[in-house]
C-alpha cells in the first residue's frame, strides 16, 4: 500500500467519525405536500390528454381502413379503363398535328 | 433507518390508486433513506431539497416499472444514486484545489494524515469531512461514487453492484481507477504545500 493510499485511508476513517449535524433525518416542514402535489398535478395532466390521444389514434385507425376499401372498390375499374398511354387520333387538337 | 413495521406493499397498492396520504407516507417513509444517500453524493451548488424532490417525483413516474423483483427501497436508492450521478455529469468543470484553497483546519488535518509518526485529532473529524469533499469534487461522477460508497460509506461490493447496476468486476475496476486519481489530487495538494 502506497503512502498515499494509507493516507486516503487515515482521512477517510476520521471523516467517516464526523457527526451528522443537528438537522440530520428531519424533514423539511411541507416537503411531502409539495412532492405530493407536483405529483398528482402531474398525475391529472397526463389523464387529461390520455383520452385524446386515444381518440385520435382510434380516428387515424378508422381512416386507414376507409382509404384501404376504397382502393379496393375502385380498383376493377382502374383495370377496365385504363389511361390511354397514345393520344387519341380521334382527338381534334391530335388530328392536327398528325398526318 | 427505516421504519420496519411499515407496510411498503399495502401503502404501494393505495398509492397506485392516486391515495394522496398514502402518497405522503411513503414520501415521509423513504426521506430518511433518500436524504442519506443525497448528501453523501450531494454535487456542488445543488440544494439538497431541490434533489430530494426530484428523486421521489421520479420514483412516483417510474412506480409502474416497478416489479417488486428486489425489494422497495433498494429500487428507490437506485434512482436516488442515478439522479446525483446524472447531476454530477451536468456538471463540466471540476475544481483543481490548491493548498491555499484549504481553511486551517483542513490544512491541518492533511498535514496529520500525511504524517506517519502523528496521529490526527478525532475533533477534527468534521474537517476531515471538508478536505474528503474537495478530493471527492475533483473525480468525475461514476468515480466518486464507487469511492463514496465504498470508503466512506463502507458498502460490499454486492451492496454497491445492487444499487447501481453495476457489474462487481466493473466496480472494481473503477474502485482502482479512481484511487490512482485520488492519488493524484493528494499529490498535488501536497506539491503546492511545499513548491
Amino acid at each position: 500500500m502506497s503512502h498515499h493510499d494509507q493516507s486516503w485511508n487515515r482521512l477517510s476513517d476520521l471523516a467517516r467519525r464526523a457527526p451528522a449535524g443537528a438537522a440530520a433525518l428531519e424533514m423539511p416542514a411541507g416537503l411531502s405536500t409539495r412532492v405530493v402535489a407536483q405529483w398528482l398535478a402531474e398525475r391529472r395532466e397526463v389523464l387529461l390528454v390520455s383520452p385524446w390521444e386515444t381518440f385520435a389514434l382510434r380516428a387515424l385507425a378508422v381512416a386507414c381502413l376507409i382509404t384501404v376499401l376504397a382502393a379496393a372498390a375502385a380498383w376493377p375499374v382502374v383495370v377496365r379503363d385504363p389511361v390511354p398511354e397514345v393520344a387519341d387520333v380521334a382527338d381534334p387538337v391530335s388530328a392536327e398535328v398528325l398526318p | 433507518m427505516l421504519d420496519e413495521t411499515f407496510d411498503v406493499a399495502a401503502c404501494l397498492a393505495q398509492v397506485r390508486r392516486d391515495d394522496q396520504a398514502a402518497c405522503k407516507a411513503l414520501v415521509e417513509h423513504l426521506y430518511p433513506l433518500v436524504i442519506r444517500i443525497v448528501r453523501a453524493h450531494l454535487p456542488r451548488r445543488v440544494p439538497e431539497e431541490d434533489l430530494v424532490q426530484e428523486v421521489f417525483m421520479k420514483m412516483f413516474r417510474r412506480l409502474s416499472q416497478y416489479e417488486g423483483k428486489v425489494p422497495f427501497p433498494n429500487w428507490v436508492s437506485r434512482i436516488a444514486v442515478t439522479t446525483c450521478i446524472d447531476h454530477l455529469r451536468a456538471q463540466k468543470r471540476r475544481p483543481e484545489y490548491r493548498w491555499a484553497d484549504l481553511s486551517e483546519e483542513e490544512a491541518q488535518v492533511l498535514d496529520a494524515v500525511t504524517r506517519d509518526d502523528h496521529e490526527p485529532d478525532p475533533a477534527s473529524a468534521t474537517s476531515a469531512r471538508e478536505l474528503v469533499s474537495k478530493l471527492l469534487d475533483t473525480l468525475g461522477p461514476t468515480d466518486r461514487t464507487v469511492i463514496t460508497m465504498l470508503d466512506l460509506e463502507q458498502k460490499s461490493l454486492a451492496e454497491i453492484s445492487q444499487i447501481t447496476g453495476w457489474t462487481q468486476t466493473m466496480i472494481k475496476v473503477r474502485a482502482f481507477r479512481a484511487r490512482r486519481k485520488l492519488q493524484q489530487a493528494f499529490k498535488r495538494l501536497q506539491e503546492r504545500e511545499h513548491p
